[in-house]
């Protein structure tokens, strides 16, 4: 599908929150997301979500090791970091999270996940 | 910057080693009134934080003014006195009371925020630091528990109380990462700077100021012997 043109000042700041979920079992991408996104539905609604251009991403996701790759919009990081706080409970297994880094680009979230830090 | 927690309840070791892993300075472990019995054992049991690299500070929790008093007398023996709010009166004795350090969920199971503009006089007063309790917010009674926070904070501003955010938590995983309590915290509210303060340096306030009350010039509110 073909991209839309924007004005360079009209383009969107993102941000990318990396995250581990801490829990001793394991879980899939899609227990997460229907987790995160009924949170972020629940404590915001349909008008505050679609304010925050958030996005959990795919391909950024480690089964292995846990992390997880949130994308929002800059003024939003705080809200998405309450949602984070809220996750408790993932496919009926006890779990927190842990936010190990905050950026304003994918290219140096995956560097630190690649460093291990 | 270094955060704290000085509400959990959870199993010491676990819960430990779990906040190493969160990045906090230190945990306040609270346990109930009737644990002073254990006061010996339970002083044991929190040298486990050198291990993890973390401060753990042993606290009591009093649940009615029988406990308040009981726990008032042995202040000098332990880190935290925190009081249980929620009735009027208990919360309104603990602002009152310069021996007490946390008045923990003052709003649990009301209405109301659980404390008015004189509480908040009070506790500014006599350096009580109000709760603002995680395990509130993310139980069932979100909504009330939010708009009860939103009021507290805006007291607090008013009269320049103590603020503290805790997790409240009852086992290792209803520990929080400090980061996502801050985003809760900008959402009741308050300002990113206050935020970080409730997390960082009232905790190390209050425990600076529950050293003074173990010290032994320390006497009682206002009595010091030099």
């Amino acid at each position: 599908m073909k991209r839309l043109k924007t004005l360079p000042a009209l383009r969107p700041r993102y941000r990318y929150v990396l995250f581990q979920v801490l829990s001793k079992y394991p879980f899939r991408f899609e227990h997460l997301e229907r987790a995160f996104n009924s949170l972020l539905l629940s404590l915001f609604g349909e008008l505050g979500v679609s304010k925050m251009r958030v996005k959990l991403l795919q391909n950024c996701f480690d089964e292995g090791k846990k992390l997880a790759v949130v994308r929002c919009d800059h003024r939003s990081v705080f809200s998405v970091l309450a949602i984070l706080g809220l996750l408790y409970e993932l496919e009926g297994h006890a779990c927190t999270v842990r936010v190990l880094k905050i950026s304003g680009t994918l290219k140096r979230t995956k560097e630190f996940k690649v460093r291990g830090e | 910057m270094k955060f704290y927690d000085l509400h959990v309840h959870a199993e010491v070791e676990s819960a430990a080693r779990l906040a190493a892993q969160l990045k906090y300075a230190g945990i306040g472990l609270i346990f109930p009134a009737s644990e002073l019995r254990h006061l010996d054992s339970l002083k044991e049991r929190l040298k486990i934080g050198k291990e993890c690299g973390l401060c753990l500070y042993l606290g009591f929790e009093a649940k009615n003014l029988q406990e308040l008093t009981l726990l008032r007398k042995y202040r000098k023996s332990y880190d935290l006195l925190v009081v249980a709010g929620g009735s009027l009166a208990l919360n309104r004795k603990a602002c009152q009371t310069a021996e007490v350090d946390v008045l923990a969920h003052p709003g649990k199971g009301r209405l109301d925020p659980g404390v008015d503009c004189v509480a908040m006089r009070f506790a500014a007063e006599h350096k009580v630091a109000i709760e603002i309790n995680f395990k509130e917010i993310s139980g069932p009674n979100r909504l009330r528990a939010l708009r009860n926070a939103r009021e507290v904070v805006k007291l607090a501003q008013k009269y320049g109380t103590l603020l503290l955010l805790s997790s409240g938590a009852e086992n290792e995983w209803e520990l929080k990462d400090p980061y996502c309590m801050l985003g809760m915290a900008i959402q009741i509210g308050m300002e990113v700077r206050e935020a970080k303060q409730a997390l960082s340096s009232v905790p190390e306030r209050i425990v600076e100021l529950s050293k003074e009350k173990q010290s032994p010039s320390w006497i009682m509110p206002g009595v010091r012997v030099r």
